[in-house]
């Protein structure tokens, strides 16, 4: 951290008012309200879920009225840039000066990374700012472990981080580049409680202006500044030790409930979708409340997932007793969707969902759609969801995770009415406030053990991951592939290109055309390209030359020239096999960027989105199985839901890439590469081997045409 | 129309680029399976199938409504659909490009004002004609005049139905979704 005095942001908010494009009323409505917060002090804002904090975060962020489309009014001045102003021009996104020194914690549980890997995600907001590439990699590596994560985990995928992982990793991408503003949405949800204090140490001594939004006050006591917001407006803070769980009612715990029936037992349970978490085991009992604690990354949600049957068990036993289990995932939109807890209802339960609905304070969101409520809203109308379909097991995973105290207290009561009703709960959770609300006699509380004794045999593959890994060694052997090296994947393009034109401007005859492929395949196989993926393209691709030639036999079309028209298909994909296998999407941007001068934010873009696509489908699956279960038919519509998914997952998308900054290149101050993208060994075999192709081509052309004229 | 392009167009237009691409794989999987049924009659299939290939551009155009949305939209499938390993390989995506053109210029002609059906079916039948252009010298270069307008037909009412049509269908189901509410669209 540099030693000179940094002048810090200052924030000055006065009459600020929100209205989101579509809304009738404004969503946060600040009017006879001012506030300066100067440079180096913290603004912590709280309120219950849906009040409109992350709102006002945002808007400090500068993200509304510019990215997110809405009106903004009223005063707003963060380190001398008028939002309000910026808003009315129409920025595209927070103003360039505001971007360069802030640093943004979105809220999770949604992912809210850019780049799948996670080294690659915290390096990002560092290539927007032109940090020297040398840099970058020791930068990203100290972020990742200040922040209390493994150096390893840098090279997971974001994706494949437990729930508190990734908040970590979150955090981590907002501190890399050290902002003197820090802009922070529940950072510490979902943190066990040494690394929750560890970050919000972290937090509270960056050098830098904070605004912070948080349930919970005590790690950030010494804020200057105190917003509490009540259905987008400032009210005062409520009394902290007034909001605590509600008196315990003293009814006696019914002894009967509590049995030692098994209902459901997992052992040694492992699923291949989860690498890193070791195999999991727990045994529930009827009418039995189980709390499960655990450090971030213990794999409590795999556990939940596993238990509800949601994950694929490839290791370990499962036995279930009841077959009414119902799922409440860490991210509620999974069971949700866009839709209302109404239209998710089948009329048999819609009065006992409605009476839970009251008793956690949603009953007024019922027919909302749930892509309008916020995420503790969300959170809650899941868990009504699946309470009122009387299951006989309930799987919760983090129940009070970014509510209130008072919202928290209500789920856990609600909970606990489900246990002593007879349902038998298993809960997954890092608040201390869960296990203070609930009666010790009706609970159980199972640690779960930490992963890191799992991690050493997380990378063992499975028996046909092997067979393929030595299959693979035995066509390509090692020694070939570090003495030729990794080809560039723009020059696989450019030879994809190169085979796509020369059989285009061949004639379509079989002679010619076959020549082409035959040199194309040549080149491709030499190249480090597997039979495998040869032989799995040839399927696909034998119906298609079937179709064409038949067709054109039939449209009139001589044989010679038909099986031209078909061979011709085989020339293509010959020529451009390099390109599909490997696939590596992040070295094309890299090389696009680099040699071709692709322009930075739609290029990230573009690359950011297609990351999404394995988790768009994987989501999809997760979804269905979560809604199977629930008993929900898939929707009719399915393809509208695919997209409508993608489309939603828009915004978080954009304002990820928008916080890290990707707008701020240009001509004068280009992006840094800290992925470097060269041409080797590999790059000239392929040229040469090509140009050989081709000569080949041109020689057997010139003796057809002698022969000819002799 | 502003011209300038946020990040959150430039994230929508990749999006449905890329979830249309993801659809397109599927239909290049079911297009192959059935090959051997219409083999007699590709016309035929033409008519009943191609005409989804080309649902990226007027929905890109009918949601993003910018210029060269419609243009992009398409390629940016195409190359998702080549790159999941379609039978077309890299020709996909000048067969985008060519199809994506089509309902970019229909798009163009209305000024990128005029968004009613009419206009999103024309720019349909519109990336049909690109698809005629592209397909028939490609792959049916030696057939019979008639044969060859039969098969640009089928191409250009399917891309109209399927596509222009398609489009306008899945645009209006994500409209009462409210999910284009959350990207100010």
């Amino acid at each position: 951290m540099s030693s000179t005095a940094r002048s810090l942001p200052e924030i000055e908010i006065a009459d600020l008012v929100w209205r989101p494009a579509g809304a009738v009323a404004p969503t946060l409505d600040l009017r006879g309200y001012s506030l300066h917060v100067r440079g180096g002090e913290t603004l912590l804002i709280s309120g219950a879920s849906g009040a409109g904090k992350s709102t006002l975060a945002a808007a400090c962020a500068g993200l509304l009225g510019t990215l997110v489309p809405g009106e903004l009014q009223g005063t707003l001045r963060v380190g001398g840039v008028d939002l309000v102003a910026a808003a009315g021009a129409r920025e595209l996104g927070p103003p360039a000066p505001l971007l360069e020194q802030m640093g943004v914690i979105l809220a999770g549980p949604a992912p809210r990374h850019a780049l799948p890997r996670l080294v690659d995600d915290v390096a990002l907001a560092l290539e927007s700012r032109g940090v020297p590439a040398a840099l970058i990699h020791a930068k990203v590596r100290d972020a990742i472990i200040s922040v209390g994560l493994q150096e390893r985990a840098g090279e997971r995928d974001v994706d494949r981080l437990s729930g508190g992982e990734r908040a970590l990793a979150a955090a981590t991408t907002a501190l890399v580049t050290e902002p003197t503003l820090l802009i922070a949405d529940e950072p510490l949800a979902g943190l066990d409680e040494t690394r929750a204090a560890a970050l919000a140490t972290q937090i509270n001594t960056s050098q830098a202006t904070r605004v912070l939004v948080s349930h919970e006050h005590e790690p950030f006591w010494r804020a200057a500044h105190f917003i509490h917001l009540r259905d987008g407006r400032v009210v005062p803070r409520p009394n902290p030790h007034r909001a605590e769980a509600p008196s315990e009612p003293s009814a006696p715990v019914g002894s009967g409930s509590a049995s030692n029936d098994v209902v459901l037992q997992l052992f040694a349970a492992a699923s291949a979708d989860r690498p890193n978490v070791p195999p999991v085991s727990i045994t529930m009992r009827a009418g039995e409340l189980t709390l499960l604690h655990g450090e971030t990354g213990s794999g409590k949600s795999t556990l939940l997932a596993l238990a509800a049957g949601v994950l694929p068990l490839d290791g370990g036993e499962r036995h279930v007793l009841h077959r009414m289990i119902r799922y409440v995932p860490q991210d509620p939109g999974l069971l949700l969707g866009a839709r209302s807890l109404t239209q998710m209802l089948i009329p048999r339960d819609v009065a006992r969902a409605e009476a839970i609905a009251r008793e956690i304070g949603v009953a007024d969101l019922m027919s909302r759609p749930a892509s309008r409520c916020s995420d503790g809203e969300r959170r809650r109308l899941a868990l009504a969801l699946a309470a009122s379909q009387n299951p006989t097991i309930l799987l919760v995973d983090e129940p009070t995770l970014g509510l209130d105290d008072a919202s928290a207290a209500r789920v856990m009561t609600l909970l606990v009415g489900q246990s002593r009703a007879g349902c038998s709960l298993l809960v997954a959770t890092h608040d201390e406030r869960a296990a203070r609300a609930v009666p010790p006699d009706l609970t159980r509380i199972v640690h779960h053990p930490t992963s890191t004794s799992g991690e050493a045999n997380g990378g063992e593959a499975s028996v046909i991951g092997r067979g393929v890994q030595l299959a693979s060694e035995l066509l390509s052997p090692t020694p070939v592939k570090r003495m030729i090296g990794v080809s560039n994947p723009l020059t696989r393009f450019g030879l994809a290109l190169f085979w796509f034109a020369l059989s285009v401007i061949s004639p379509a005859t079989a002679v010619a055309q076959g020549a082409i492929a035959l040199s194309a395949l040549i080149v491709v196989w030499s190249s480090g390209v597997q039979f495998l993926a040869t032989l799995r393209l040839a399927l696909a691709l034998a119906p298609a030359i079937a179709g064409v030639v038949i067709a054109n036999i039939i449209g009139g079309a001589s044989p010679e020239e038909a099986s031209g028209a078909g061979l011709r298909l085989v020339a293509f994909a010959a020529g451009s096999l390099p390109l599909l296998r490997p696939f590596e999407p992040l070295r094309i941007a890299d090389g696009a960027l680099q040699h071709l001068r692709a322009p930075f934010a739609p290029t990230l873009t573009l690359l950011a989105s297609a990351a999404t696509l394995p988790t768009l489908m994987r989501e999809a699956r997760e979804r269905r199985a979560i809604r199977r279960l629930s008993q929900r038919r898939s929707d009719p519509l399915l393809l509208a839901d695919l997209f409508d998914a993608a489309i939603r997952a828009v915004p978080r998308l954009a304002i990820a890439l928008e916080v890290r900054g990707v707008r701020l290149p240009s001509q004068a101050h280009p992006a840094s590469a800290s992925r470097p993208s060269t041409f080797g060994r590999a790059d000239l075999l392929i040229i040469l081997l090509s140009a050989g192709g081709l000569l080949v081509s041109v020689a057997r052309a010139l003796i057809e045409r002698l022969t000819l004229v002799v | 129309m502003s011209t300038r392009w946020s990040l959150l167009d430039l994230v929508a237009l990749s999006v449905i680029g890329i979830s249309c691409g993801a659809l397109f794989a599927g239909w290049n999987l079911l297009w192959g399976t059935l090959t051997p049924l219409f083999a007699l009659l590709l016309p035929l299939q033409y008519l009943l199938l191609a005409g989804t290939w080309v649902i990226a551009g007027p929905l890109a155009g009918l949601i993003i409504k910018r210029r060269c949305a419609a243009l992009f939209g398409e390629l940016i499938a195409a190359s998702v659909s080549f790159l999941l390993a379609s039978q077309w390989s890299i020709d996909a995506l000048f067969s985008g490009a060519a199809q994506g053109l089509g309902a970019e210029v229909v798009f163009l002609l209305f000024g990128y004002r005029v968004w009613g059906w009419p206009v999103v079916v024309a720019a349909g039948a519109a990336s049909g004609v690109g698809m005629a252009l592209h397909d028939l010298p490609l792959y049916f270069a030696g057939v019979d005049t008639s044969y060859a307008a039969l098969l640009a037909a089928a191409m250009i009412v399917s891309s109209a139905l399927l596509g222009g049509g398609g489009a306008l269908l899945l645009h209006r189901a994500l409209r009462r979704s409210g999910a284009l509410d959350a990207i100010g669209a």
